[in-house]
C-alpha cells in the first residue's frame, strides 16, 4: 500500500567536542562574540584544517549506535558557496565518503526508522540580521556537526516524536548535550511531491511544520493544484511555512575533494556502547509488570535514573524506585546507594516524605519507622475527615483541588506518605459521593 | 663554506646596512623586485619571502587588489622557521598575481630582468628570482604550483629549488591549488639551499599534508634512482627553440665528459599535462579564492546596505584578469554536469603521469632546459594568448603536477642572458638534485651583474 | 555550425536550381573546411555563461565580457584533449604523494592575537560587519 504522508529528516547534531573540528579553538564558547576564534575557523588566507580525532570517535559512536554500516576510511569535500556566515565560502562536509550509510532506529512498535547516511562537517557562524548590515560571530564557527539523513518512513506524527524522542535519548546516553535543541531540515510529501524545510529548531517546531505541511499539501491537491518540489523555510511566530526565494535552492555547489585534508581509517577507534531506552523501558516494563510509558519517562533523558532502576529494582518495587527517584529530583539530591536504599525503605513504609524526612536520610540518621501507618488507621481518618466536613465533598464535586486539601491535612497529621493517602483517598472518595 | 657562513665570517663596516639598503632601493624602482623592503639591519643573513606567504603584521597580499593592506596575524610556519633561526626578513618579494602567470606580468609593477630590463624575470615568483641575482647574500623563500620556482629562476640565472610535494609546510602559504602548492628555495648556491632547506623542511601541526621527507625516503621500497644517469625525453625536441636546442646540446656533451650515463627515452603523455595541471590547478583554486568578497580582510567594501550576493560581486571586481578569467574555467570544470569529464578525468591522468614517470625515475634523472624558449621582451610576452601562455610551461607542468621534486640550475649564457636547465628526480630524493648542482658548481660559475651587499 | 550548414544548404539549393555544377563543388569544399574548422568547439550560449559568472560572483565590464568568453572557449576545446587519453582503472589521485593520516587531540588552545585577526575587519560591538542578509 502506498503511504500517503511520508516524512523524512536531515537532522543536525552539535558533537560536544572540547574544540572545534578543524582548530583547537573552544568549540561551545558563547560568550563574548568573536572570542573563541583562530585564522582557521575565520576563514583567514594561508590557514589550514587540522582535524580533531575526538570528533571522528563521538561521529562513530553515533554511527554504531544507529546501526549505521561504518566506513573504513573517511574523507571531506568542499561545498562552494556565497553566504556572510560561510567563512572561506566553502564549506569542509562530507558527500561522497562520509562516515557511514544505512541504519535504523527502532520504534517500540517494532517498525524501523531506516537512516540513509551520517556525515560530519562544519557549522557556519553566527549572524546577525540588521537593518542596514549583518554582524557577524564566529564562535560557532567551524564547530563540529552530525548530519543524519533519514528515508522519509515516519508516516504520522506519533511517529516523528517517537523517532525524535528516542534518538534524542541515544545521543544523550552518548554523551551528547540535547538541551541544546536539535536543528533539522524537515521533508514531508503528501501523496504527492516532497517539499523540503529548511532549518526547523526543536522537536515542537518540527511537529507544528510538518502539521502545516501536512494540511497545506492536501488542501492544495483538494483544490487541483499542484504541489512542486521544493524548499520552504518554517515561520515559527506564524506556525507557516513559506516558500523560500528560488536562487537560495538553485546554487551550484560545485564539490571537490578537500585538499587540505587527507584520509582517515575509523577501524581503530574507539567507541561508546549505545543504551536503547525504549528497549530497555519494555524489557523493564515486562519483567516487573510495570507501566512501559511510566519507566521510559524516567530513564529516556537521565543515566542516573537508569543506574538506580537497575540497581534496586529487583529488592524493592520498580514504582517505589521511581517514586525515590522522583523524590530525588524534586528535592534536587544525590544519595549514595545506602542512603538511597534508605529512602526506599521508609517509601515503602509509607513514611511521609518532606525536605526534613530528605534531610534526614542525607545525614544518614535513622527515620522514624516506628510511626508505621497502617492502612486502617489512613482509612478511618479519610472517614472521619469526610464524615465531619460534608461541606467537603460538595466542594470536591466542583473542585478536585480538595482532593490535595484532603491528603495534605492527612499527611501532615500523621506524617504520611501523600501518594500512599491518595491512593487509599481514590478508593474511597468515589463510594462517599455515590453514598451521599 | 656557504654564503652564509661566509657572511657571518666577514667583518662588516660601518654604514653597510644604510648604503645596502640604498642601492637595493635604488635597483629596486627599475627591476621591481620587491613590493616593499623592510629596514635592513647587515647584522644577520637577510631573507626575502613571496607575497603570497604570510608575515604577521607585514602587508600580505599574493599582489592583489583585493588583499590589499591585509595584515596577517601569524607567520607562516617557513617563515617562523627561518626566524627562529636568526635570519633577516628584507621584504616581501613580486609575483603574479595568486601565481597566476609565467612571466610575472600579472603585477601592478613590472618586474625587469636584472640581466636586461627589456626582458620578463620570470613568474609567478618573479621577485624571488630578480632579488637573488642582485644580491650577494640573500635567500629567497618562493613557491611553485606550476613552475613558479623554475621559470624565473631560469631566466634570472639562479638556483631554483622546487621540493617534493609535502616536504615544506604550506600552513600561512596563501592557496592557489592546494595539492599543487610547494614552498621552495632561491639562492645562488646549491649549498645554501641545502643549509635553509634543512631548517624549513618537515612536519607540522598546521598543515596536515606536510610530510618527513627523510622518513619517506626511507620507507620507499623503490629503487634509488641511479645518481649518475640521466634521462632525456624524445619528445622534448619539438618543442624547443633552435637557440634553446643547440644551447642544450652543449650542456648535454658537457654531463657526458662529466660522466653521467646520458639515455634518450620515449614519454607521450608530456603535451597532456598542461591541460590536466590547468584544470586541477583552476578547479582547487576558483573554491580557493571564493573566500575573497571585500570584508573580513584585505580591500574592503563598505556598502554593507546592499544585498550581499550583489555586495560579493561587486567586491570581487577587485581581482584582476588572468584571475578572473581562472576563477571562472575553474568553477565551470567543478560543475556537476561537467564534472567527470574535467576534474576527475584530469585527476585521473595525474596518477597516470605519475606512474609513467616513476618508471623514468626510478633509474635515474630527467633533465630538461627550463624553458622551451629563450628569455622574451616583455612586449612580446605580453602579446600572448591566453592558451600560448600555458603551453610555454610545458617544461616544469610534469613534475610540478606530479609532486617530483626538481631544481633548475644556470647551464649557459645566451647574449647575456642566462639558461638553465631543470633536473627531476624521483619523489623524496631531493637531496640528490642538491647534491648534482653542488656538483655542478664546482665546474660552473655563475655569472650575476649585481652583486649588492659584497662585503 | 548549424548556421553554416543552413547557409549552405540554402545556397546550395539556389545553385542547383541555376545548374551550376562548378560552385557547387567550391561550396561542398567550403562545407567540409567549415566541418573541421568547428568540429568540437566549446561554444557556451549567453544564458550559459551568465550563469557561471554568477556562481563564481564575478562580473564582467561589457567591453572584456566577449573578449574572456572567447578565451574561455578556447581554454576549454584545449581541455578537451584529455578525453582522448586511456586512464583505465586508475583512480582518482588527489595529492600526488600519499598524505599521512594526522588527526589533532582534542585540547583547547586559545589562538594569541585575536585582535591582530579581528583588526582586519570593520568590528561593532566585537561582532564583525558584513553585508546584509
Amino acid at each position: 500500500m502506498m503511504e500517503a504522508i511520508k516524512i523524512g529528516l536531515e537532522i543536525h547534531v552539535a558533537i560536544p567536542t572540547k574544540t572545534k573540528l578543524f582548530c583547537s579553538c573552544n568549540a561551545y564558547n558563547e560568550q563574548e562574540p568573536n572570542m573563541s576564534v583562530c585564522p582557521i575557523c575565520m576563514g583567514f588566507p594561508g590557514s589550514k584544517p587540522m582535524l580533531n580525532a575526538k570528533a571522528l570517535e563521538i561521529a562513530k559512536s553515533v554511527a554504531n549506535a544507529l546501526h549505521s554500516d561504518i566506513a573504513k576510511t573517511i574523507s571531506f569535500e568542499r561545498k562552494v558557496y556565497f553566504y556572510p556566515d560561510l567563512p572561506k565560502s566553502f564549506q569542509i562536509t562530507q558527500l561522497s565518503n562520509p562516515i557511514s550509510q544505512g541504519g535504523f532506529i527502532e520504534l517500540q512498535s517494532s517498525k524501523k526508522i531506516r537512516i540513509r547516511r551520517i556525515q560530519i562537517e562544519e557549522d557556519p557562524a553566527k549572524i546577525l540580521h540588521e537593518e542596514d548590515y549583518s554582524l557577524i560571530d564566529f564562535n560557532r564557527s567551524g564547530r563540529p556537526l552530525l548530519e543524519i539523513v533519514t528515508e522519509p518512513d515516519i508516516f504520522n506524527i506519533d511517529e516523528l516524536k517517537e523517532f525524535m524522542n528516542e534518538l534524542k535519548s541515544i545521543l544523550y546516553y552518548l554523551g551528547i548535550d540535547i538541551n541544546t535543541e536539535l536543528k533539522a531540515d524537515v521533508n514531508v510529501s503528501n501523496q504527492g511531491e516532497r517539499v523540503e524545510v529548511k532549518n526547523i529548531t526543536g522537536l515542537k517546531d518540527m511537529i507544528n511544520a510538518a502539521l502545516f505541511e501536512i494540511k497545506r499539501q492536501e488542501a492544495a491537491r483538494a483544490s487541483g493544484a499542484i504541489i512542486n518540489k521544493e524548499t520552504r523555510s518554517y515561520d515559527g511566530a506564524n506556525m507557516i511555512t513559506v516558500s523560500m526565494r528560488e536562487k537560495e535552492s538553485d546554487e551550484e555547489y560545485g564539490i571537490i575533494y578537500e585538499p587540505d585534508l587527507g584520509e582517515y581509517s575509523i577501524k581503530n577507534l574507539p567507541i561508546i556502547e549505545p543504551t536503547y531506552t525504549n528497549k530497555i523501558a519494555k524489557e523493564l516494563a515486562e519483567k516487573y509488570s510495570a507501566s512501559e510509558k511510566l519507566i521510559i519517562e524516567q530513564i529516556m533523558f537521565d543515566k542516573n535514573a537508569l543506574q538506580l532502576i537497575n540497581k534496586f529494582a529487583g529488592t524493592y518495587k520498580i514504582n517505589i524506585v521511581i517514586s525515590a527517584i522522583e523524590v530525588l529530583k524534586r528535592y534536587n539530591k544525590t544519595l549514595d546507594d545506602e542512603k538511597f536504599e534508605a529512602l526506599l525503605i521508609a517509601i515503602s513504609k509509607n513514611v511521609l516524605i518532606n525536605s526534613e524526612t530528605i534531610n534526614d536520610i542525607e545525614q544518614g540518621k535513622t527515620i522514624e519507622t516506628s510511626s508505621e501507618i497502617d492502612e486502617s488507621l489512613i482509612d478511618s481518618a479519610i472517614n472521619s475527615m469526610l464524615l465531619e466536613n460534608k461541606q467537603l465533598l460538595k466542594d470536591y464535586v466542583n473542585n478536585p483541588k480538595v482532593f490535595n486539601f484532603i491528603i495534605g491535612q492527612i499527611a501532615k497529621k500523621y506524617n504520611a506518605s501523600p501518594k500512599y493517602i491518595s491512593t487509599r483517598l481514590n478508593i474511597l472518595l468515589p463510594k462517599f459521593v455515590a453514598g451521599k | 663554506m656557504n654564503s652564509i657562513e661566509e657572511f657571518y665570517s666577514l667583518e662588516k663596516k660601518s654604514g653597510y646596512a644604510e648604503s645596502l639598503f640604498n642601492d637595493l632601493s635604488d635597483i629596486n624602482s627599475r627591476l621591481n623586485a620587491f613590493l616593499n623592503i623592510t629596514r635592513i639591519s647587515g647584522q644577520n643573513y637577510p631573507f626575502s619571502v613571496k607575497d603570497n606567504i604570510c608575515v604577521k603584521n607585514v602587508e600580505t597580499t599574493a599582489n592583489s587588489k583585493i588583499l590589499k593592506s591585509y595584515l596577517p596575524p601569524f607567520n607562516a610556519t617557513v617563515v617562523e622557521r627561518m626566524l627562529s633561526k636568526n635570519f633577516d626578513f628584507i621584504g616581501k618579494t613580486n609575483m603574479d598575481e595568486f601565481g597566476f602567470g609565467t612571466f610575472g606580468l600579472n603585477s601592478e609593477r613590472t618586474p625587469r630582468n636584472p640581466f636586461n630590463e627589456d626582458y620578463v624575470a620570470g613568474g609567478s615568483s618573479s621577485g624571488a628570482a630578480i632579488a637573488t641575482a642582485v644580491l650577494k647574500y640573500h635567500i629567497a623563500i618562493a613557491e611553485s604550483t606550476g613552475g613558479s620556482i623554475s621559470a624565473p629562476s631560469a631566466f634570472c640565472g639562479v638556483v631554483g629549488f622546487t621540493p617534493t610535494y609535502g616536504a615544506v609546510s604550506r600552513h600561512g602559504l596563501i592557496d592557489y591549488a592546494n595539492s599543487l602548492d610547494k614552498i621552495g628555495l632561491m639562492s645562488r648556491s646549491a649549498k645554501d639551499i641545502r643549509y635553509v632547506f634543512d631548517i624549513i623542511k618537515g612536519p607540522d601541526n598546521y598543515d596536515s599534508t606536510c610530510i618527513d621527507i627523510e622518513k619517506r625516503k626511507m620507507q620507499s621500497d623503490e629503487g634509488k634512482g641511479a645518481k649518475n644517469t640521466i634521462f632525456i625525453i624524445n619528445q622534448i625536441n619539438d618543442l624547443l627553440d633552435e637557440s634553446v636546442k643547440s644551447h642544450f646540446s652543449g650542456l648535454v656533451s658537457k654531463l657526458e665528459n662529466m660522466g653521467f650515463a646520458i639515455k634518450t627515452i620515449d614519454f607521450n603523455l608530456l603535451d597532456k599535462a598542461i591541460p590536466t595541471y590547468y584544470i586541477i590547478s583552476m578547479a582547487e583554486a576558483s573554491t580557493n579564492l571564493a573566500r575573497y568578497t571585500g570584508f573580513k580582510y584585505g580591500l574592503k567594501n563598505n556598502e554593507f546596505s546592499k544585498d550581499y550576493n550583489s555586495f560579493f560581486t561587486e567586491s570581487r571586481s577587485n581581482f584582476g584578469t588572468e584571475a578572473k578569467r581562472r576563477i571562472i574555467l575553474g568553477t565551470f570544470v567543478r560543475g556537476a554536469s561537467v564534472k567527470s569529464k574535467y576534474y576527475s578525468k584530469a585527476l585521473k591522468v595525474r596518477g597516470l603521469l605519475i606512474a609513467k614517470m616513476k618508471e623514468i625515475l626510478r633509474q635515474g634523472f630527467i633533465l630538461s632546459p627550463t624553458m622551451p624558449i629563450m628569455t622574451p621582451k616583455i612586449d612580446d610576452a605580453n602579446s600572448l594568448t591566453p592558451v600560448q601562455n600555458y603551453g610555454l610551461d610545458i617544461l616544469t607542468i610534469p613534475p610540478n603536477l606530479s609532486g617530483f621534486p626538481h631544481v633548475s640550475f644556470p647551464y649557459d649564457y645566451d647574449k647575456g642572458l642566462p639558461m638553465g636547465a631543470q633536473l627531476i628526480s624521483d619523489h623524496f630524493e631531493d637531496y640528490s638534485l642538491l647534491d648534482f648542482v653542488e656538483n655542478w658548481e664546482n665546474s660552473f660559475k655563475y655569472q650575476f651583474k649585481y652583486n649588492l651587499g659584497s662585503i | 555550425m548549424l548556421h553554416a550548414v543552413y547557409i549552405v544548404y540554402v545556397t546550395y539549393k539556389q545553385v542547383t536550381a541555376l545548374g551550376n555544377s562548378i560552385l557547387l563543388f567550391i561550396l561542398s569544399v567550403i562545407f567540409i573546411i567549415f566541418i573541421f574548422l568547428f568540429w568540437g568547439m566549446v561554444l557556451m550560449d549567453e544564458q550559459e555563461f551568465e550563469r557561471l559568472l554568477h556562481i563564481c560572483r564575478i562580473k564582467l565590464q561589457d567591453a572584456e565580457k566577449e573578449r574572456i568568453k572567447k578565451d574561455i572557449e578556447s581554454v576549454l576545446e584545449y581541455f578537451d584533449t584529455i578525453q582522448q587519453i586511456d586512464t583505465g582503472n586508475i583512480v582518482e589521485y588527489y595529492h600526488p604523494i600519499d598524505i599521512d593520516e594526522r588527526l589533532r587531540q582534542d585540547s583547547e588552545s586559545q589562538f594569541n592575537d585575536i585582535n591582530l585577526l579581528l583588526a582586519n575587519s570593520k568590528t561593532h560591538r566585537f561582532y564583525i560587519v558584513g553585508p546584509k542578509i
